[in-house]
Order: C-alpha cells, then sequence, then structure tokens
C-alpha cells in the first residue's frame, strides 16, 4: 500500500500548467519589471531635455512627464487574456518611443519654439490618456476601454517623435 | 536546480529578466502544481502562481543565496499567497473535479483512465489533508525536496518536518482508504 501510494504520489508530477497561460504569464511578469526601470529616468530625460533647450516652460513640461504613468496591466483569468497581452504590448510599444524621444532630444539640435510647445501638447495629451488608463485599471473597467486610452498615448508619443526627427 | 544557478540568480537580483525568466522555466511548473494541488482548481492556481512570480520578481533583492535551491524561497511565497487565498475566501473551498492533463504517448486508454482515476483521488485526498501536512507531502513525494530543504522553506527544524511527513502519510492512507 505505502509503496503503491508514493507511485501514485509521483505521477502527479504529470500536472502541468497550460503553455498558453504560462508564457503569457512570463511575458506579463518581465514586462512589469520592464516598465519600473523606465519609470526611473523618465524624469531625468526631460530635466536633460531643459539644459539642452531652455525654451519652454520647465514647470508644465516637467508635471507632464511626472504625471506619465507606466501601467502594467494585470493578468486576468478568463478570456479577456489576448486584451492584456495587447495592452502590455503598446504599453511596451510606449515605452520603446520615449527611449527614441529621449535619443532625438539627446541628439538633435534644439527645436524651435513652435515645436516644442506642439510636442508639450502631445505630451500632456499622453500623460492625460495613460493616467486615465491608470485609473480605469485601478476601477477594474473592461479592458477595451483601457486599451483604447493606451493606444490613444502611444499615437500622441508617435506624433512627438515624428516631429522631433523631421 | 539550473546549471550556475547562483550566478543566474545574482544577474537576476541585478535586475537582469532574461536571468530570471529562466528560472520561471525551470520553477514555475513545480510551483503551479504545489498550489494547485492546495486549491484544487485550475484558474486559481494560475492565478496564485502569476502572483508568486511577480512578489518574487519584485522582491528578489531580498533573496540570500545561502545554498538551499531557489525554489525553496519560491515555495515559501507561493505558500504565504495560498494562505491569503483561503483567508479571502472564507468561503467553501470548491472542490470540484478537473480532468488532470496528462503525457498520453505510449499508454492505452485503459492504463490511461486508471492513471486518471488513481491521480485524482490522490489530488482530492491531498486536499483533505491540513496545510502543513499538504506541503510536506507535495514537496517530498512529488517534487523530491529532501527534509532539509522543506525544514527551509517551511521554516522548521528538520525533526519536526519528519514527524509531519509520518502524520501526513498515515492520514492521507486513511482518507484513500475511506474513498476505496
Amino acid at each position: 500500500m505505502e509503496k503503491d501510494l508514493f507511485k501514485i504520489l509521483k505521477q502527479l508530477q504529470n500536472i502541468q500548467p497550460d503553455l498558453d497561460y504560462s508564457n503569457q504569464s512570463r511575458l506579463l511578469i518581465l514586462l512589469k519589471n520592464n516598465n519600473e526601470k523606465h519609470r526611473g529616468y523618465a524624469v531625468s530625460d526631460v530635466l536633460s531635455w531643459l539644459n539642452l533647450h531652455r525654451m519652454i516652460s520647465a514647470a508644465s513640461l516637467i508635471s507632464a512627464f511626472i504625471i506619465i504613468v507606466f501601467l502594467t496591466v494585470s493578468y486576468l483569468p478568463g478570456n479577456k487574456n489576448n486584451l492584456v497581452a495587447e495592452a502590455n504590448e503598446v504599453n511596451s510599444s510606449i515605452q520603446i518611443r520615449l527611449d527614441e524621444i529621449k535619443y532625438l532630444l539627446e541628439n538633435q539640435s534644439p527645436i524651435n519654439l513652435d515645436q516644442a510647445d506642439i510636442a508639450r501638447e502631445k505630451l500632456e495629451l499622453s500623460a492625460q490618456a495613460l493616467n486615465e488608463a491608470n485609473e480605469l485599471n485601478a476601477q477594474g473597467v473592461e479592458m477595451e476601454k483601457i486599451l483604447e486610452k493606451i493606444k490613444a498615448a502611444e499615437q500622441a508619443l508617435n506624433e512627438i517623435e515624428l516631429l522631433l526627427s523631421q | 536546480m539550473i546549471d550556475g544557478e547562483k550566478n543566474i540568480i545574482e544577474r537576476a537580483i541585478g535586475g537582469e529578466a532574461s536571468a530570471f525568466g529562466r528560472l520561471y522555466d525551470e520553477y514555475q511548473p513545480k510551483i503551479y502544481r504545489f498550489i494547485y494541488l492546495k486549491v484544487g482548481h485550475r484558474e486559481e492556481a494560475e492565478d496564485l502562481c502569476h502572483q508568486t512570480f511577480i512578489s518574487a520578481w519584485e522582491n528578489i533583492n531580498n533573496y540570500r543565496f545561502q545554498g538551499y535551491l531557489f525554489s525553496t524561497w519560491l515555495y515559501s511565497i507561493a505558500r504565504n499567497k495560498v494562505i491569503d487565498y483561503y483567508r479571502a475566501k472564507k468561503t467553501t473551498v470548491n472542490l470540484e473535479i478537473e480532468t488532470i492533463k496528462i503525457l498520453e504517448i505510449g499508454v492505452s486508454n485503459e492504463q490511461l483512465i486508471d492513471t486518471r482515476l488513481e491521480m485524482e483521488k490522490a489530488k482530492d485526498a491531498i486536499l483533505k489533508l491540513n496545510s502543513l501536512e499538504q506541503d510536506v507531502i507535495i514537496m517530498r513525494f512529488i517534487e523530491d525536496l529532501s527534509p532539509k530543504e522543506i525544514a527551509k522553506s517551511l521554516d522548521k527544524s528538520e525533526v519536526a518536518i519528519r514527524q509531519i511527513q509520518h502524520r501526513a502519510i498515515k492520514n492521507l492512507k486513511k482518507i484513500l482508504e475511506i474513498n476505496e
């Protein structure tokens, strides 16, 4: 009996997590860390930009960057997983955009006042959208609405990148 | 244990996501199994397992390599997640039987059904043990951890672990006999 018992217990090693779930969970966990790393240098990026250009209001730009919230949408069991993955994918894309913007700000010649105003406006739009997405996420609002906000933020950052690379 | 585990852990502590990814690949199936056998429900186990690895990643700076498997640390996080889960739930545990997925290569249908039934019985019997007995049975006889490693993970002495193990086997046999 005891021998059989140990044999049966050993068979329970065959219990395995679902592969799709495992891959998705892994991706979300590792993305979470990237988000936090990026949060650390967003403000210093702006400060270095201000040191370089000194042409727009420091206060408004800093506040815009500070309220940019890097989301990590939580893993939700059930059928919303694709949307969660998509939201995190867009979120990663936002980080790439910010990397690119940072690079452009550090390596381009100073931009003019009009461009700086437009950039600031779009930055504020992006920050606002991410902030709203963060609030919706905290309230547990359906993922489609959160995704919409994150995409709006990504779009605004795309436009800044385009502006700076002209 | 992964080859060069200490080095991988150090890289993960330094923030290298791919290093943590390797630890995840190695230990996630074990931690999932541990949680699944304690909650008896796939989706809940998936959620708790995900939370366990998030906590591990967020707190990896607190991990100190002391010659034990990294999994002993993960088991203690998972154990706390399960305790929190039952505390928050405060309702009857869902003991619904789910079909356990097993490897089906080279096994006849008859054998497969027998194996599955045995596994279901064992799974349900484990769920009826107390939490500490569950931990010891899973870690010792399913995951092959040594009493020393279990003692480390559960913050108990090796002697205490052997006593719990003895009691757990006795209780498990009794539950299985009743269910025969």
